[in-house]
């Protein structure tokens, strides 16, 4: 049986919710298909690997005992021997070394360090087949301002917006504060660029509240991204999968304030709306509760999933993702807001309703990798010259 | 050395193996017999106690300690022998531990079971006297399979109006039956007894001590065939209560084997009860529904129940609640209660699929029943799940290769079937019947079960049909 490697945990602040991924909707169900030895890989917050069975086990971190099992283990070591082998074991354990070959990768982790592009890197310089989205389209879909501004040249809509980095804005923030105002309606929302999950993410009514909002931003990055917010707004998000003819799942409208951004604590804690009221006619997904499919028109499901599957070629995404768009209700008009290179929990509870089986979901995922390295494999990546002969 | 093999020594020489042992005689209800062919399926026990906890009883207790003090003869003698230097007899005097504690165990129970039997003697003839001066109705149910799920429907339509009481759970054994009696206020109106049977006589002692006034047989298929010579014998066995009871039973005419093998008095089956007749039958995962109609009367009847099997014995309990006095109105309210019973034909929601839990139906005619209700039923996927049926005894071969016949027919999308002795009967049976859908062989069924959430989405229909206990692989 082929290993899959199961990448989680990392030095994010999404950690928590890669462990979860990880644990209940990649590794249970990829042992469910009784097809894989399934190894995790784990990436402790101080950024040390480890590997074990053990760590299979929600309990282990949910008691906290996860400190005191990784103070006991050896971090594991990696060899890029035609291909990719961890090695654990070693002096600190007193027991033989032990080396098992990756055949196979399936990154779990979100946010910075794993999503981002990063662990994609490491697994192609390994050349082996991996889960999801490559090098390229990780990294642009973490940078919003990139994103947004790519996607803008393939024709397809998103809000106005406006950059800034820290270095711009400590050395003349009152020019970037009047740009903003003379450029951009309000309200407006800002963002860190380069961080998921809705973390930092504030809805600024006017331009008093405009200072703090950036300043929250910057906080946790020193990129931001300040953008209009869109009128009679509808939200909805369409996960993704698939290669060179992806498929939509459905279109999902999750539910939240009117009057807010939907952050951290209504998309992982709350399991439901920012009233925390729990609707009769909805669905709890990875992100509390939700519209499944999005209570619109037809029209605007199927602009939607236009729209959604445009972003996912355009990005040039592989295997899995989920686009966030947003809608403006009277208008008619589907913007892009964000895409998300892996979704939490692969968002299985839409690709369910849709009528695909955890089991299903991670074998395709796992099949898109193997055809996405094959096609890979097939082409050139050296070539004869005489270069060296001239010096 | 092979891994079987270091697996299997590393079951006997366990130190929960004696503990396994008293846990498996308690299973058996504490039968010797039962408890060697146990030990003969699979000595090493590898896979006993994976689910159940020991009841640690007062008699549990000391198996358990008789069970230890067994295992450790052999290491004591051991230890005195290398002492005595008697050279390398100590290893393998060892090698006796499981056995010693075996026949520990075996020792005991044959000393104990004489007193204990003397004890529920006196029991039994304590409830005897005490029902006889007990005005209540009696109603003794009694088959191979259904018969925990008539006394429940039977309890939830007379509730309605009358005192009842019914023996719990599945506590269908004689002395349960007899320590129930005692139990009971004298003022009940209605007493239900559940019948099981695992050896000839069986059925006999239960009727001598209830006397029911009336009798239902749910149902006649293959099962504890290792107590009985044949189904015939369990027929018999059936049979008998009519001895006992004031009217002729009531046979469940939708059972094929009973039909052919007790007389053709009193049926009731989907058609037709005692002289009502059964019209617009409509069934799916919501429930069932339809008309029971005698002269100028009709009774509307929903219940939420699924299957078609089901509506014999729910005509049946409308039946007799109207002849008990119960009025239309409570006899329709009652029967509107009814729900599944747990783990079976119990249809709950997983990911958006619909599961129907069967897990306690371990008969041919049960598993016929649940297999014409997939068929029947509208979904995007269909997916059948079982280990197949234990204690088949000669019929084991058969019975599969009918259950394989029946998958067929059903014709789901997915069978699931368990790597056990009966698989390949019932592979024999969905080949030579022409199934064509995809068939998965699962190792460990816990962990398929447990993991069955992975396995299922929006639109599928699982149907998951007996689970084996522990000790049958």
């Amino acid at each position: 049986m082929k290993h899959i490697g199961v990448f989680f945990g990392g030095r994010s602040a999404e950690h928590d919710i890669s462990i979860v991924t990880a644990l209940s909707s990649v590794i249970k169900p990829l042992e469910a298909t009784n097809s894989y030895n399934v190894v995790p890989i784990y990436i402790a917050k101080d950024g040390r690997w480890y590997s074990d069975e053990k760590l299979k086990d929600i309990q282990l971190y949910q008691s906290g005992k996860i400190e005191k099992f990784i103070s006991s283990e050896t971090p594991i070591s990696f060899r890029f021997d035609d291909g990719l082998v961890i090695e654990r074991g070693g002096k600190k354990l007193k027991r033989k070394k032990q080396s098992t070959r990756i055949d196979i990768a399936f990154p779990a982790m979100h946010g910075t360090h794993g999503e981002d592009g990063e662990l994609m890197g490491l697994l192609e310089l390994a050349n082996i087949p991996y889960v999801g989205c490559g090098v390229l389209s990780s990294a642009i879909a973490m940078d919003k301002v990139v994103c947004k501004t790519l996607i803008a040249t393939h024709d397809i809509a998103t809000p106005q917006m406006i950059a800034t980095t820290a270095e711009n804005y400590s050395h003349d923030t009152s020019s970037v504060l009047d740009s903003i105002n003379k450029a951009l309606k309000f309200p407006v929302f800002v963002k860190p660029a380069r961080l998921g999950s809705s973390i930092g993410i504030s809805k600024v009514e006017s331009s008093d509240e405009l200072q703090n909002a950036i300043e929250v931003a910057l906080h946790y990055d020193n990129k931001v991204l300040v953008e209009e917010a869109v009128d009679n707004l509808i939200e909805v998000t369409v996960p993704v999968i698939g290669n060179h003819s992806p498929e939509p799942g459905l279109v999902e409208q999750p539910i939240v304030d009117p009057d807010a951004s939907f952050d951290f604590d209504t998309k992982y804690l709350n399991q439901a709306g920012k009233g925390g009221k729990k609707m009769s006619d909805t669905q709890q997904g990875a992100q509390g509760y939700s519209k499944l499919p999005a209570d619109i028109s037809k029209k605007l499901y199927d602009a939607s999933v236009a729209t959604a599957l445009a972003s996912y070629k355009a990005l040039e995404c592989s295997g899995i993702a989920r686009i966030d768009l947003l809608i403006n209700n009277k208008s008619n008009t589907v913007y892009f807001n964000e895409i998300n290179p892996l979704p939490g929990s692969l968002y299985r509870h839409n690709w369910h309703a849709n009528g695909i089986s955890a089991v299903e979901l991670v074998t395709k995922l796992v099949s898109l990798a193997e055809e996405k390295h094959q096609e890979k494999s097939r082409l050139s990546t050296t070539f004869k010259t005489n270069f060296l002969k001239q010096f | 050395m092979s891994s079987w093999a270091v697996r299997v020594l590393s079951h006997l020489f366990s130190p929960r193996y004696p503990l396994r042992l008293a846990y498996v005689l308690q299973q058996s209800e504490y039968s010797t017999q039962s408890f060697l062919r146990w030990l003969r399926r699979n000595p090493s026990l590898g896979t006993a106690q994976r689910r159940g906890t020991f009841d640690y009883t007062k008699r549990g207790k000391l198996t358990v300690m008789v069970s230890y003090i067994g295992w450790l003869v052999a290491p004591v003698l051991a230890v005195w022998l290398t002492y005595m230097n008697s050279g390398l007899i100590w290893l393998v005097l060892l090698l006796f531990a499981p056995l010693t504690a075996s026949l520990a165990v075996i020792v005991l129970n044959s000393i104990i079971q004489p007193l204990i039997a003397h004890r529920f003697q006196r029991e039994i003839n304590a409830a005897h006297n005490r029902l006889t001066d007990m005005p209540a109705t009696r109603i003794a149910i009694l088959g191979s399979y259904g018969k925990t799920t008539m006394k429940e429907l039977l309890a939830t339509v007379f509730s309605a109006d009358k005192r009842i009481s019914a023996t719990p759970a599945n506590k269908n054994v004689l002395i349960s039956h007899a320590r129930w009696v005692q139990t009971l206020r004298g003022d009940e109106e209605v007493l239900l007894f559940e019948f099981g049977e695992a050896n000839p006589g069986d059925i006999e002692k239960m009727a001598k001590l209830s006397q029911p006034d009336i009798a239902i047989i749910t149902g006649l298929a293959p099962a504890h065939m290792e107590g009985y010579e044949s189904l015939q014998a369990i027929a018999d066995d059936f049979a008998c209560v009519a001895d006992f009871s004031t009217h002729p039973p009531f046979i469940n005419g939708d059972s094929t084997e009973l039909r052919q093998r007790l007389p053709q008095e009193n049926l009731y089956d989907m058609n037709e009860v005692d002289g009502w007749k059964v019209q617009d039958v409509q069934t799916d995962i919501s429930g069932t529904s339809f008309r029971l109609h005698k002269d100028e009367q009709t009774f509307t009847l929903q219940s939420k129940l699924i299957g078609e099997h089901l509506v014999g014995p729910l005509a049946l309990s409308a039946v007799i609640a109207a002849r008990l006095g119960l009025t239309q109105k409570q006899i329709e309210t009652g029967i509107s209660k009814t729900q599944p019973f747990a783990h079976r034909m119990q249809p709950y929601k997983l990911n958006g699929a619909w599961i129907i839990d069967d897990t306690y139906n371990g008969t041919i005619e049960g598993m016929r029943a649940g297999l014409h209700l997939l068929g029947q039923l509208e979904a995007t996927r269909k997916t059948y799940v079982t280990p197949g049926l234990v204690e088949q005894g000669d019929a084991t071969i058969s019975v599969h290769r009918e259950l394989g016949r029946l998958i067929a027919e059903a014709a789901p999308d997915r069978v699931v079937l368990m790597d056990n002795s009966v698989r390949p009967h019932i592979q024999v049976g969905m080949e030579e019947h022409g199934f064509s859908g995809n068939l998965t062989v699962e190792k460990d069924p816990l962990a398929y079960y447990k993991n069955l959430e992975h396995h299922v989405s929006a639109g599928d229909v699982v149907l998951m049909q007996n689970d084996w206990p522990d000790g049958y692989t």
